[in-house]
């Protein structure tokens, strides 16, 4: 033991081992083996005989000993654990140097600590960021205390242990706080990499190597090239774009290819951020894998182009309802552009038509979060109005606050329209249905109102107070008699008798109406010079041809007022002409032009003027049905319809329809059949079902002496031929039936008599049929209205073929 | 004096024609359906039938066609109301049959009765 006893340190060897033994602790490579070197060196100063450090330990607080310098190994023993509780204990815990006796100090340890000649001690707190986490201890085995000297360097020690356990504790959280950062960037979906600026790979997290799965590929110190293609390129990239953009861009993102650990290629998104990684510069890469991101835009886009191309029209609005999207359709239905809707509040399209309640009701349903449905009337850009049925959804947030409104609307302007004018058809239908049931008795019952009114005039002399009321009364009655009339032809059938006609003959007839209906500011111009020949019509029909258009010219006029020209001749089609006039057979055509000097049509009115209830009038002015009724009559007989029209000028309405050869057949005279009687014999089954030609033509047959079966019914005509085919001589048909048609039940006849004479009657001229008649081995096709003459004359043929077999 | 026969199943009707007929100074006989009309028109010289066309029984264009066969040159003026179908095309079925003239009700008085008096005015031979 060395003996220093008396021995005193100057100034300045305080101060150099004040500097050697923070030097020795500052730049200990292992701090423990700093702090042993350190209290060695402590030790060995005069003045102390030996010197220790004791730190406390974690779980009691308790000083445990450390490093020792000088001590006796029994003493060390005796130091181990010092408590807290003891009195020394207390004053470090209060950061205050005690300095004496170890009866002082610690009087449970003193005797021991005694015998072994340790008698005086200091002991100084060591400090570590405002906490005592130890005590430095230096003893003298003289009486003599621990001098001021060495209390300052043993100061300076435990400063310097204190700084050294800070940086200790530093350390060992710094290395926990890396520790569990790198495990958190490991568990994050994105790939990381940070990049030194050669491009070598410094760091990465698990995600940029693959995931934590099987495929895990450590990526350190390789060329982030080889993870991420054109890496310097992107960095560039980001570079232009902060400079055109005067400012830091770190968290722009970049869409490229990735290929990981496994090889795969992956769309991403890259940020970049600059950062420095052992004080070097490097570049910060988060990579977001951007696949089901793609799937979902991809997802999105055919929705929107789906939304896109839906003949609905969807408006998406926020919650204050202004427009942030719209669709074509919409664009389509409304007339306002999409730069013209967005932004804009949804009641520009306000009409006017609906109360305010009814908003307000509206409102009440999608406020509550519910979908409201119902039909709206709104204005289209151009004024026009249009109705659409709406369906409105709220869209609610997370939180259930309405962030967005979704409308979906569909234009059923047209489709309301047609179920209006439907709903008139129908009614109109119903009247004329109704009318023709009632139409005997109330024109029985006109007659004889009319007719005693006639009687009582007679009595009554003109001036008498009685004359006047009554040829008002028949007046009335002549009012109501053409109102009968005309509900009649809305219930009429539109297969009517067609007879063969001089076309001089219906149109004359016709004009005589159309004059009696213009009015007197419209003249008319009539010019049938050169209309010899005959038609085979309607004449009823032509008639309401002829009224219609000139009903129509008449609209076209009125006002102004205007000529009126209705110009009637036949002639000859040639193939070329005929094909140029729709699709018409070269021959003999009457050809009927109604002019007028009106308004003109608009195109978009002329492609659907012949669609039924197609009307640009007032709902009062017309039905929508004066040109389809046209239509349908000119083509029931073969003819065709065309149109020109001027805006300004006028139109042209021209209608072909044919002429029946001179001479093929004649009409028929009245009284001809009486010439015709008793002639023949045999049995002819007739079946037609309109009950009032079957019975004409049973009864005139049974005058010309055959014997006859009649049906109404082809189906029930058909069974009882089967039963007996050979019982009748000859079958005439109809060809029009509702249940059969005749063609089909001569065909079915035929099948089982194959020579059983039959006779096909039509009203329709058509040559189809006729040629498929007789293809199907039906003998004679008779057109309607049929000549008894002709009829006598074919059933004679017929039955004395038969009878000479 | 011309004996004329209406025919109808209207009383009111066959008594406002026969009114309107006797004032002109025609005699009248009546019939209510077809089966009454052939046995009126058969009963005595009738030189005019004027009848309606849907009659119960017998209807109008049969008894046309009967009366035609009794007597080809029988002198008819048909009438109709009409029905089901539009008056005029049972009137033309009517006149294909050999009626002199045709009708829709309700009837002009005055031309009915100028048919009337030009069917019964006695033919220059």
């Amino acid at each position: 033991m060395k003996d220093r006893t008396g021995i005193e340190m100057d100034l300045d060897q305080i101060l150099k081992l004040q500097h050697e033994l923070s030097r020795i602790l500052a730049d200990a490579v292992d701090p423990l083996a700093g702090l042993a070197d350190a209290v060695e060196l402590a030790g060995s100063m005069p003045g102390v005989d030996g010197v220790w450090t004791w730190f406390r330990r974690d779980d009691d607080g308790e000083f445990v000993l450390e490093a020792t310098a000088g001590l006796c190994d029994e003493l060390t023993l005796e130091l181990d654990v010092f408590p807290t509780d003891a009195p020394v204990g207390r004053r470090l815990l209060d950061e205050e140097e005690s300095v004496g006796n170890w009866e002082d100090l610690w009087p449970e340890k003193a005797a021991a600590i005694r015998q072994f000649g340790w008698k005086q001690v200091a002991v100084l707190p060591v400090i570590s960021q405002g906490q005592v986490v130890g005590a430095l201890g230096a003893g003298r085995r003289t009486s003599e205390c621990v001098n001021s000297n060495c209390l300052w360097v043993l100061r300076t020690l435990a400063n310097a242990i204190g700084s050294l356990v800070t940086g200790i504790r530093a350390e060992t959280h710094y290395r926990t706080v890396s520790q569990n950062l790198s495990v958190t960037l490991d568990s994050f979906a994105d790939r990381m990499f940070i990049v030194g600026a050669d491009g070598t790979v410094l760091y990465h997290n698990h995600a940029a190597a693959g995931g934590p799965q099987a495929s895990w590929v450590n990526l350190l110190d390789s060329n982030i090239e080889l993870t991420l293609p054109g890496f310097d390129r992107l960095c560039k990239a980001v570079a232009g774009v902060e400079m055109l953009a005067e400012q830091p861009t770190d968290a722009l993102p970049l869409q490229t290819t990735m290929i990981d650990g496994s090889g795969a290629r992956t769309p991403i998104e890259v940020r970049f951020d600059k950062g420095s990684w052992d004080g070097s510069p490097v570049d910060i890469v988060v990579c977001r894998d951007m696949t089901s991101h793609q799937i979902l835009t991809k997802e999105n886009q055919r929705l929107v182009t789906a939304i896109n191309h839906v003949a609905d029209s969807i408006v998406i609005t926020d919650a204050k309802g202004i427009i942030q999207y719209v669709n074509p359709a919409f664009c389509a239905m409304t007339g306002y552009s999409r730069r013209q809707a967005l932004g804009v509040n949804p009641r520009v399209l306000k009409s006017g038509h609906h109360s305010e309640e009814f908003y307000s009701d509206m409102w009440q349903t999608l406020n509550s979060g519910e979908i409201w449905s119902g039909r709206l009337v709104n204005r289209r850009k151009n004024g026009e109005l249009f109705t659409e049925d709406t369906t409105i959804s709220p869209v609610l947030d997370e939180s259930g606050e309405i962030t967005h409104f979704v409308a979906a609307k569909r234009d059923v302007t047209r489709e309301v329209g047609m179920e209006e004018r439907l709903h008139e058809a129908q009614k109109m239908e119903a009247v004329g249905t109704l009318a023709g049931g009632i139409a005997h008795d109330f024109n029985n019952i006109l007659y004889a109102l009319l007719g005693y009114a006639d009687l009582a005039l007679d009595d009554i002399p003109v001036g008498h107070p009685a004359h006047s009321p009554l040829e008002e009364i028949t007046k009335a009655g002549n009012r109501a008699a053409s109102l009968v009339a005309k509900m009649l032809t809305f219930g009429r059938r539109t297969d009517g008798l067609r007879e063969l006609v001089a076309v001089t003959d219906v149109f004359d007839r016709g004009l005589e109406l159309v004059r009696a209906t213009l009015p007197a500011t419209i003249r008319i111009e009539t010019d049938l010079s050169s209309a010899a020949g005959l038609i085979e019509v309607d004449t009823n029909q032509i008639h309401q041809v002829l009224l219609n258009l000139c009903a129509n010219a008449q609209y076209a006029m009125r006002g102004e007022g205007g000529l009126l020209r209705v110009a009637v001749e036949v002639v000859e089609l040639d193939r070329k002409r005929a094909s140029a006039v729709g699709r018409l057979q070269p021959g003999t055509w009457a050809r009927i032009r109604v002019s007028d000097t009106g308004h003109g049509i608009d195109p978009v009115v002329m492609e659907r003027i012949c669609e039924p209830y197609f009307t640009t009038r007032k709902s009062n002015e017309g039905t929508g049905l004066g040109l389809a009724t046209v239509h349908g009559i000119i083509t029931a007989h073969g003819g065709h319809v065309s149109v020109a029209s001027e805006s300004g000028v006028g139109s042209e309405f021209t209608i072909h329809l044919p002429v029946h050869a001179a001479g093929e057949r004649t009409p028929a005279v009245p009284g001809q059949v009486e010439k015709k009687s008793r002639v023949g014999h045999g049995h002819v089954m007739v079946i037609d079902d309109e009950s009032m030609v079957l019975k004409v033509l049973q009864k005139a047959m049974e005058r010309f002496g055959y014997e006859v079966t009649g049906f109404a019914d082809g189906v029930e005509a058909l069974e009882v031929f089967r039963a007996n085919p050979d019982q009748y001589d000859v079958v005439v048909t109809d060809q029009s039936m509702p249940n059969i048609t005749g063609y089909e039940l001569a065909t079915q006849m035929l099948a089982i008599r194959p020579d059983l004479p039959m006779v096909l009657t039509t009203g329709h001229s058509d040559e189809m049929i006729h040629e498929q008649a007789r293809a199907a081995g039906i003998r004679y096709y008779l057109p309607k209205p049929i000549s008894m003459a002709d009829l006598g004359k074919v059933l004679e043929e017929l039955t004395n073929q038969t009878t000479a077999v | 004096m011309s004996k004329i026969l209406i025919v109808d199943d209207d009383q009111q009707i066959r008594d406002m024609l026969r009114i309107t007929l006797e004032r002109e100074d025609y005699e009248v006989v009546e019939a209510g359906d077809g089966v009454q009309a052939l046995k009126a028109y058969r009963a005595g010289t009738i030189d005019l039938v004027i009848t309606d066309i849907v009659m119960p029984e017998k209807e109008g264009i049969e008894l046309i066609m009967e009366l035609k066969g009794i007597d080809a040159a029988v002198k008819i003026i048909a009438i109709s109301g009409g029905g089901r179908i539009n008056p005029e095309d049972y009137l033309k079925w009517a006149r294909r049959f050999g009626v002199a003239n045709t009708f829709s009700k309700p009837v002009d008085r005055q031309k009915l009765l100028e048919v009337v008096a030009e069917l019964l005015t006695p033919q220059v031979a």
